[in-house]
């Protein structure tokens, strides 16, 4: 079996490596952050057009009371649940080869869900009460209702929100050392604060590390309750085709596999972005692969599950709406959904597939359509065939609503722009590991050139 | 003692609304009964409820997008094969001069309502009096009580559509009911403000509300009486003998399986367990007879 | 008056050595003064070096269960007893006033949310951070070489640096 990564890889070239992402970035850099900067600056004033005039000016009606913004909230929050899989499970199963990957896997997971934060926000109709649902004391003595799903959406996101942040920071403390060691100028001051007056020394080791185990073990529970939380939104409610009870392991399954692919995605931007062939490497990009594939897989079959009791349990209602899903206005992307979804992570297969970086950057991407469409199809076609003939009506997503729905995509990748030139995108320290646990006897630091100090601000404070 | 108070509204609280449970007992509790026989889907419910609620009226366009907010409606429902301009070849119907079914859908005020739990800022509550009700002022429109609603009654606010409104026609405007402004969900009250009025003129009195006392918008502007609305608790009121003819329940049963009955009572979506406080007599058809 | 106290700093290239170096330091006869503030530097954890220095143990996990406990009856009264009952009480037709499914809910999150915060502050607890970097720290740590950190007496010093230099540190800082 391929080594994942090279044994004589010199410790301090791992450092020089990850240091030099860190310095001033070139101009395809700046053209990718300007062009996502004006996408949500667009976003942004598409957003205060429906401000001023009140939701009809994104389609919506009744029945289709919950769109695209629905859609992009369960779409965001999925691609951030494969980056703590990643992180915490493989962490717990000591899986040697998610070393180099997790710490962009965990950046993901990050970003994303800021990006998911915002849609619960903005779709609201008085968009300025929203923290109405936060408990906090008042005067009125008025409580949220704890009883709603959303309230539990609520609950649910800011735990892994924050508990995500904390445990990317967490992992990031030693790397972060590094960094104020090399460091010159304002990046020198912001790492010296971040990085607490980490030396590596043995009482720190310890702890970290029982920290770090104790932390994974949280989060593994938690990623996969928060999506549980996010489809009871659906699964609680009374209408045919939501209310079943396999949306929970549906949507993680579902939630999995689009982020397996963001990772893919980021993976192979960050191996040419910066040249981490030695570390992001081919045979771990495999095995990335595989991931993908055994999800898809899972969540295909619970696709296929779900339609199955709809079709033998005779209840007419939820009948009609599969039959409105295959046959109905929407059927083409429904189609397109599933026939994707289902037969696209056959390529995986083939080794060439795998092995060929712009094929899995393009399936990658084309994987995650889908699973936006899948989204999107979970909402539309119940709530156009729901049980009161009275209240069905037809919605397809508005100008507006893919505005908003591009610009959130483009913050995505603006926040995850901006964590790679500032924080390591690689973990120094557990390369080292991996390289520690596999070391033949011979095998020692080769010295390199000490690294040039990272640009910063024009001035220069004195380096260690 | 806090934790006693939390005893006290757990044992009180614990089935709500109900009439006849040992907990508690209410004065009140609002029903309605419509009888499809003597409706002849003329609408002026639907106009008397307009006028009474403050209701924009949106124009042709916007109610074909969905944004119609007649918080009453009169619904047609053609038979097998009576629908004009269907394809399939109808059974020859034998009275199609008796067209469609006119069913008047409003919000069915329902005791285990679904939109009450989903809200997650506690805007659909349910009242001591039996009804369900929606507090604008807390609304932040996250539009999830739409969603849960089995009858599609509840009518969301998409527009500032009161900015519509050129002068005089403010004028028209009921000031007993607050106009609602864009991002708030709204749906029928049982005409709550009439109903206030005439609970507050009967607390002055040191009774309760008659029967007859105080009418909906709908029960008073309908031609031919189809609609009769009353206290549910008094046994006496017109309501409460119509239901007892039609053998309908309320209060906490659950429906297992119960065999169609010879009564033209009826409940719509009575499977889904909402306990509606409306009950349509069916209407008589030459067919059956 | 005590001796002065100085500081060294040894670097070494390999780990073997640096564990030898150790072994040796701790069993030196230095005339009845044992050397007892000895630390590690190192770019990753080291178990096998750190069982030589010696342990002290580690409280975190009293910390995560506190969180955790916590959290879970937190999420209780924040739901039961201030949302649902204790002020006003929410009345929804259909559900009870305590719905104890939903309030499981935020009980479970609230417990994860809770031992992941009191966990991070076992961490900077048991680990003294945030602290200054001290004196004698140099990059090479993060890098690639074992520190190893003593504090000795003035008499002691001549001899311990003789003792690195035996056992092929490739550095030795001095502080005073």
């Amino acid at each position: 079996m391929e080594a994942e990564i090279r044994k004589d890889i010199a410790w301090a070239k791992i450092n020089a490596d990850v240091l030099r992402s860190m310095e001033t970035p070139r101009r395809t850099y700046w053209l990718m952050v300007g062009g996502c900067a004006l996408l949500v600056a667009l976003a942004f004033f598409a957003y205060t057009y429906q401000y001023r005039l009140g939701l009809g000016v994104a389609g919506l009606n009744r029945p289709h009371m919950w769109g695209p913004y629905i859609a992009n909230f369960i779409f965001w929050v999925g691609v951030s649940h494969a980056g703590t899989l990643l992180s915490a499970a493989l962490l717990i199963t000591r899986t040697e080869w998610r070393r180099p990957v997790y710490r962009s896997a965990e950046a993901m997971t990050s970003c994303a869900l800021m990006t998911a934060g915002l849609f619960p926000i903005l779709h609201l109709g008085r968009v300025w009460d929203f923290y109405w649902t936060f408990p906090y004391p008042n005067q009125r003595e008025l409580w949220p209702n704890f009883r709603s799903p959303l309230l539990w959406d609520l609950t649910a996101i800011f735990t892994y929100l924050n508990c995500s942040l904390l445990f990317l920071y967490y992992g990031m403390v030693p790397d972060l050392a590094i960094y104020r060691d090399k460091a010159i100028g304002w990046r020198k001051k912001l790492y010296r604060a971040l990085s607490l007056g980490w030396t590596g020394s043995d009482q720190q080791w310890r702890n970290f590390r029982i920290g770090y185990l104790t932390l994974a073990c949280f989060l593994l529970p938690l990623a996969i309750s928060v999506h549980s939380v996010v489809s009871a939104d659906f699964a609680m409610a009374n209408l045919p085709g939501w209310h079943v009870t396999s949306f929970p392991p549906y949507f993680v399954a579902g939630a999995l596999y689009s982020g397996c692919a963001g990772i893919i995605t980021l993976f192979i931007l960050l191996r040419h972005l910066f040249r981490f062939e030695d570390y992001l490497t081919l045979p771990i990009l495999d095995k990335l692969c595989w991931i993908t594939f055994a999800i898809a897989m899972v969540w295909s079959y619970l696709n296929l599950i779900e339609f199955a009791t709809a079709f033998y349990g005779g209840d007419r209602f939820d009948l009609e709406v599969l039959h409105e899903k295959a046959t109905g206005p929407y059927a083409p992307y429904w189609w397109f959904m599933i026939v994707g979804g289902i037969g696209l992570p056959f390529l995986l297969l083939a080794r060439r597939v795998r092995r060929n970086l712009a094929a899995l950057m393009i399936l990658s991407l084309v994987m995650n359509v889908i699973m936006w469409i899948e989204r999107w199809m979970i909402l539309a076609p119940t709530l156009k065939h729901n049980f009161m003939p009275y209240g069905w009506g037809i919605k397809w997503p508005s100008a507006l609503e893919l505005i908003i729905t591009f610009g959130a995509l483009a913050w995505f990748t603006l926040l995850f722009l901006v964590f790679v030139k500032i924080f390591p995108s690689l973990s120094m320290y557990e390369i080292k590991e991996m390289l520690h646990e596999h070391r033949d006897v011979s095998d020692r630091a080769v010295r390199e050139p000490p690294p040039r100090p990272i640009a910063g601000a024009a001035h220069a404070a004195a380096a260690p | 003692m806090p934790l006693e108070e939390m005893i006290i509204h757990w044992k009180e609280y614990r089935k709500s609304g109900q009439v006849g449970d040992e907990a508690r007992s209410y004065d009140y509790r609002w029903g309605m009964s419509i009888d499809l026989d003597i409706c002849t889907g003329c609408g002026a419910c639907v106009t008397a409820c307009y006028a009474e609620n403050n209701l924009p009226v949106v124009g042709k366009e916007r109610f074909e997008r969905g944004l119609a907010m007649h918080w009453m409606r009169i619904e047609h429902y053609w038979g097998e094969g009576e629908e004009p301009g269907t394809k399939r070849a109808p059974p020859a119907p034998r009275f199609p001069e008796q067209g469609a079914q006119h069913i008047p859908m409003l919000c069915q005020q329902c005791q285990h309502a679904p939109c009450e739990p989903v809200c997650p800022v506690s805007a659909a509550y349910h009242t001591p009096d039996g009804l369900n009700g929606q507090v604008y002022n807390r609304c932040i429109g996250s539009r999830y009580c739409s969603n849960n609603c089995p009858y599609k009654v509840r009518y969301f606010n998409f527009y500032s559509l009161h900015e519509d409104l050129q002068s005089p026609l403010e004028q028209q405007l009921n000031p007993d009911v607050s106009v609602r402004d864009k991002g708030v969900m709204e749906k029928c009250t049982f005409c709550v403000q009439r109903l206030q009025r005439a609970k507050n003129t009967a607390k002055n009195e040191a009774r309760l509300v008659r029967d007859g006392e105080v009418k909906t918008a709908c029960q008073q502007a309908c031609p031919t009486q189809a609609i009769v609305f009353g206290n549910l608790a008094d046994q006496d009121s017109a309501v409460a003998r119509s239901w007892r003819q039609a053998k309908m329940k309320h209060g906490h049963v659950e429906h297992h399986g119960v065999p169609p009955k010879p009564e033209r009572g009826y409940r719509v979506f009575e499977q889904m367990n909402t306990e509606p406080s409306v009950t349509y007599l069916e209407r008589v058809r030459d067919d059956t007879i | 008056m005590p001796p002065p106290r100085r500081e060294l700093t040894a670097l070494f290239t390999d780990f073997d050595a640096a564990r030898a170096a150790i072994i040796e330091l701790k069993g030196l006869d230095l005339a009845g003064e044992p050397i007892e503030k000895m630390r590690l530097h190192t770019p990753i954890p080291h178990p096998e070096l750190e069982e030589v220095v010696g342990t002290r143990p580690v409280s975190l996990r009293r910390f995560t269960l506190l969180g955790a406990l916590s959290g879970c009856i937190g999420g209780f009264v924040l739901t039961a007893v201030f949302a649902q009952s204790m002020f006003t009480a929410q009345v929804q037709g259909g559900k009870p006033v305590i719905p104890l499914p939903a309030n499981f809910v935020i009980m479970y999150e609230l417990t994860i949310l809770l031992g992941v915060w009191f966990t991070l502050i076992g961490f900077l607890v048991g680990a003294r951070l945030p602290t200054r970097v001290h004196r004698l720290h140099t990059p090479k740590v993060n890098e690639d070489q074992v520190g190893l950190w003593v504090e000795v007496l003035e008499p002691q010093y001549e001899r311990v640096k003789a003792l690195f230099a035996r056992h092929g540190a490739s550095e030795v800082l001095e502080g005073t």
